[in-house]
């Protein structure tokens, strides 16, 4: 994948991840980490190759599919995109009514998903009004509020105390025990030690690794 | 998207509407300013029309002379010949009137005192004038022929028509209506460029909302409907005040121009007679500037 200014920020890149896996992605800062996680939202388009998410092939997929796409999956983002004039609670709920959701399951569930990542008192807060790891919560909690079918976090525990961190892997855990597909992006060594889950490496836009849960594969 | 999103969407849209005082009074004062412009305009180019109209039925009516060396034989053949005309099928004449020369003069001295002093010295039996037939016609359409006819009857140059006069007015009413229409075109497309810059402002304001809206899986409906919403208030509000103040601005400032200025009386159109044309074309003009003005404003910021 290279951007328009020419950085060639992904290439010759072959993976595949099957539904239910839980998979950490490490390398280094400008490894090319976001820029997967961009091009699996189709917020980039690969410029040579295939990808495929799901049953969309994202190379030649029409743009109108992009919010069916989306759906399908909950990002983390690392720079957490959260809705600067929401609360807490709007944040979560708007990402439900996006999708169409009743107004009384949205009702139900938010509370629900605010307790789960510890907000509940923070629900009326607006974004700026919490800590990075506060808002990187509201993130996780929108992330998850639809049911995706994938979970993509990229830094989850960047922000966060150890013992939150934890609990948030903990949670990515259970949601991966539920069946669903998980993508940590770290590069915390440390985390991905403790897991030990399939593991892939890139450096400057390519795979230099793939451990399945500390046995390493050719890649 | 699914139906329950609509009470949302609409709410969004008020809600927008609101926030942007200053911009939303904006676009709705530079949409009713095109409004008055075109209502006014419209207006009196109607009012010039129907006076015109009114000015046509009264050109549909033909003179003819008879030579003064007739004899009243000879007037009376030709009286005969006209009614022969009139009867025929498709002569395009209403009806015609023989007015003896002792009538038409005796209707000229009463036409005004001048002409009383200049034509006292004439008698019946030294009067210029010639026996004159007046002939009401049904359209200008067939007129040649009608004028061709009636040149057999009574002689070539002896037939006053107002065909000249028919078709400088008829110019005068299409140049009109072509001038209005222009003007109309041109201000709509300034009516939609500026409520663009306006809603372009708000969309500006809010495209980190709208990409993180699309990053979150909001189809592009979901996104412009709140805008398209806006653009509609926009819209409405606009008709609103602009019917009112178009009212009051045709019953006063207008009909006094047209009475100040225009050297003959003309009876103006009454303003109910423009509901609900012009209502009608303010809703139009404001609910497509709005809309489309939205539309185009939001789209190139959904290509997230
Ligand atoms: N929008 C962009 N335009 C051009 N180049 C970009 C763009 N975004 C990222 N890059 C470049 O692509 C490379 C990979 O960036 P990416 O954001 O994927 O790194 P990363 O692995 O997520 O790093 P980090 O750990 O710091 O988040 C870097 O060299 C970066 O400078
Ligand atoms: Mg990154």
């Amino acid at each position: 994948m290279v951007y328009p200014n020419g950085t060639a920020a992904l290439s010759g890149i072959n993976l595949k991840i099957e539904d239910g896996e839980f998979v950490f992605i490490v390398g280094k800062s400008g490894a090319g980490k976001t820029t997967l996680t961009k091009l699996l939202l189709r917020e980039e388009k690969v410029t040579d190759g295939k990808l495929r998410v799901d049953d969309f092939r994202l190379e030649k997929m029409p743009k109108r599919k992009i919010p069916h796409l989306r759906r399908t999956m909950g990002v983390v983002f690392q720079d957490f995109r959260l809705f600067p004039n929401k609360t807490v609670y709007e944040n979560v709920a708007f990402a439900m009514r996006v999708i169409g959701e009743k107004s009384s399951v949205i009702k139900q569930r938010v509370p629900y998903f605010l307790n789960l990542v510890e907000l509940t008192d923070k629900a009326g807060s607006f974004p700026t009004e919490l800590s990075g790891g506060e808002q990187q919560r509201v993130a996780f909690a929108r992330a998850i509020a639809n049911n995706p079918k994938m979970v993509i976090a990229d830094e989850p525990t960047g922000n966060v105390d150890p013992e939150m961190s934890r609990d948030l892997m903990d949670l990515l855990i259970r949601i991966n025990k539920l069946g669903k597909t998980v993508i940590v992006i770290t590069h915390d060594h440390y985390l991905v030690e403790q897991f030990k889950k399939r593991t892939v490496t890139l450096d400057e836009g390519r795979i230099v690794g793939d451990r399945n849960g500390g046995v390493a594969v050719e890649a | 998207m699914k139906l329950r999103n609509i009470p949302h969407l609409l709410g969004q849209g008020f809600v927008s509407f609101w926030r942007n005082g200053v911009m939303t009074t904006a676009a709705i004062l530079v949409l009713i300013c095109c409004m008055l412009v075109l209502g006014s305009f419209y207006a009196v180019v109607d009012n010039l029309g129907a006076f015109i109209d009114n000015e046509i039925d009264s050109l549909k009516t033909v003179s003819a002379y008879v030579d003064a060396s007739a004899s009243s034989e000879d007037v009376e053949g030709i009286e005969a010949q006209l009614k022969a005309l009139a009867a025929e099928e498709g002569s395009n004449v209403i009806s015609f009137e023989h007015v003896t020369k002792d009538e038409v003069l005796k209707q000229m001295m009463e036409s005004s005192d001048e002409l009383r002093e200049v034509l006292e010295k004439y008698t019946s039996e030294n009067n210029p004038l010639p026996e004159t037939f007046y002939i009401k016609f049904e359209s200008f359409d067939g007129v040649q022929t009608l004028l061709r006819n009636l040149e057999g009857i009574f002689g070539a140059g002896n037939i006053k028509s107002q065909v000249v006069t028919y078709e400088s007015l008829k110019d005068l009413r299409s140049t009109a209506a072509m001038v209005g229409l222009w003007l109309m075109v041109i201000l709509l497309i300034v009516a939609v460029l500026v409520i663009m810059n306006t809603v372009k402002l708000t969309v500006y304001a809010r495209r980190k909302e709208i990409a993180i809206m699309r990053y979150i899986g909001a189809t592009s409906v979901f996104v412009v409907a709140p805008f398209i919403v806006e653009g509609v208030l926009i819209g409405l509000v606009a008709t609103v005040i602009s019917c009112g103040l178009q009212f009051l601005l045709y019953n006063n400032v207008i009909t006094d121009l047209i009475n100040d200025y225009a050297a003959l009386k003309i009876n103006l159109v009454p303003a109910m007679d423009y509901v609900p044309l012009i209502p009608l074309a303010f809703l139009a003009i404001g609910l497509f500037a709005g809309v489309v003005a939205s539309a185009i404003s939001v789209k190139k910021h959904l290509d997230v």
